[in-house]
């Protein structure tokens, strides 16, 4: 114990590890990105969203379509994407320079797949509008699609 | 219990290259993000085609992790990780935990996966990782 200890604080104190069950952010929202084409290694970027780029992302979840059969898209239903096809497309989380900060498979980041579990984060930096989804294969996809993502975050100003 | 906080990642691969052969080893592919002294990998996070079926770089990812074994070498040329169980790194199959690492800067070009069984796996296809990692002064 005397060993494991200040490896599990120095995990702490940097933020890289937290316990499972905990509170994962103050605020939570649904976002869904429609999918305009399916071409392959297209990179569909994120709306501009005022909201994240001002906040602490702390969890963020695919949902799939065992989860929730659709999503609403400007008034419009999309089919949500299957685990299936979570396996063909990459987040890619950008700061303001457009620097790659995460790169992270959707299949990777479905809580239902994972015994529950969120993928946790810690991210002040990221700025929405340049954070995108790219397809990587395209087999399957359609227009009819839309990648339903909900994410957990924490304002700064509150902090 | 605790499970990783992401702040930076990276996906790497380790392309089998030429012939599938057993015992081989296959070594990662240098990404300039992980090529620097300022950082430490804290974390990892293997991926079959189950998660993840093409690589950002258009490889096919191996269908099977069961015929692999992973060794990380740190900037000592140090084995930290030596011959884990590809399998034991996929987050599904525990339990949604990410394996946590003690923070080390790694020599990514070192780091490499032995085959030590070739079913399913086929020339040219990627075994590929995600290294979580942060920034130290």
């Amino acid at each position: 114990m005397n060993i494991i200890t200040p490896l599990l604080q120095q995990f702490k104190d940097n933020k890289w590890s937290k316990q499972v069950g905990c509170i994962e952010g103050e605020f939570t929202k649904a976002i869904t990105l429609n999918l305009p084409s399916t071409n392959l290694g297209q990179q569909i970027y994120f709306d501009s969203d005022t909201e994240l780029d001002n906040a602490i992302i702390r969890t963020i979840d695919v949902v799939i379509s065992t989860t929730q059969i659709n999503t609403i898209y400007q008034n419009t239903t999309l089919d949500t994407i299957s685990s299936g096809l979570a396996t063909k497309a990459m987040l890619t989380l950008s700061n303001n320079n457009r620097e790659v900060i995460s790169q992270m498979p959707l299949y990777c980041m479905i809580r239902s797949l994972n015994k529950g579990k969120p993928a946790y984060f810690c991210l002040d930096n990221i700025v929405w509008q340049n954070c995108y989804i790219e397809l990587l294969n395209t087999s399957g996809f359609s227009t009819n699609n839309g990648f339903f993502i909900r994410v957990t975050y924490d304002r700064k100003d509150i902090i | 219990m605790n499970n990783l906080i992401i702040k930076r990642s990276q996906i790497v691969e380790f392309k089998l290259a030429g012939s599938v052969t057993t015992g081989k080893r296959y070594y990662a592919t240098d990404i300039p993000n992980l090529s620097r002294n300022n950082i430490v990998v804290y974390g990892a996070e293997l991926f079959t085609s189950s998660q993840l079926a093409t690589t950002p770089t258009g490889n096919t990812v191996v269908s099977t992790s069961t015929g692999i074994v992973v060794t990380f070498r740190d900037n000592f040329k140090q084995e930290f990780m030596y011959q884990i169980p590809a399998y034991t790194l996929i987050r599904a199959n525990n339990a949604g935990l990410i394996v946590l690492l003690k923070p080390r800067i790694i020599n990514l070009t070192d780091c490499y996966v032995t085959i030590t069984n070739t079913s399913s796996l086929n020339a040219n296809e990627s075994v590929s990782m995600n290294l979580y990692y942060d920034l130290i002064a």
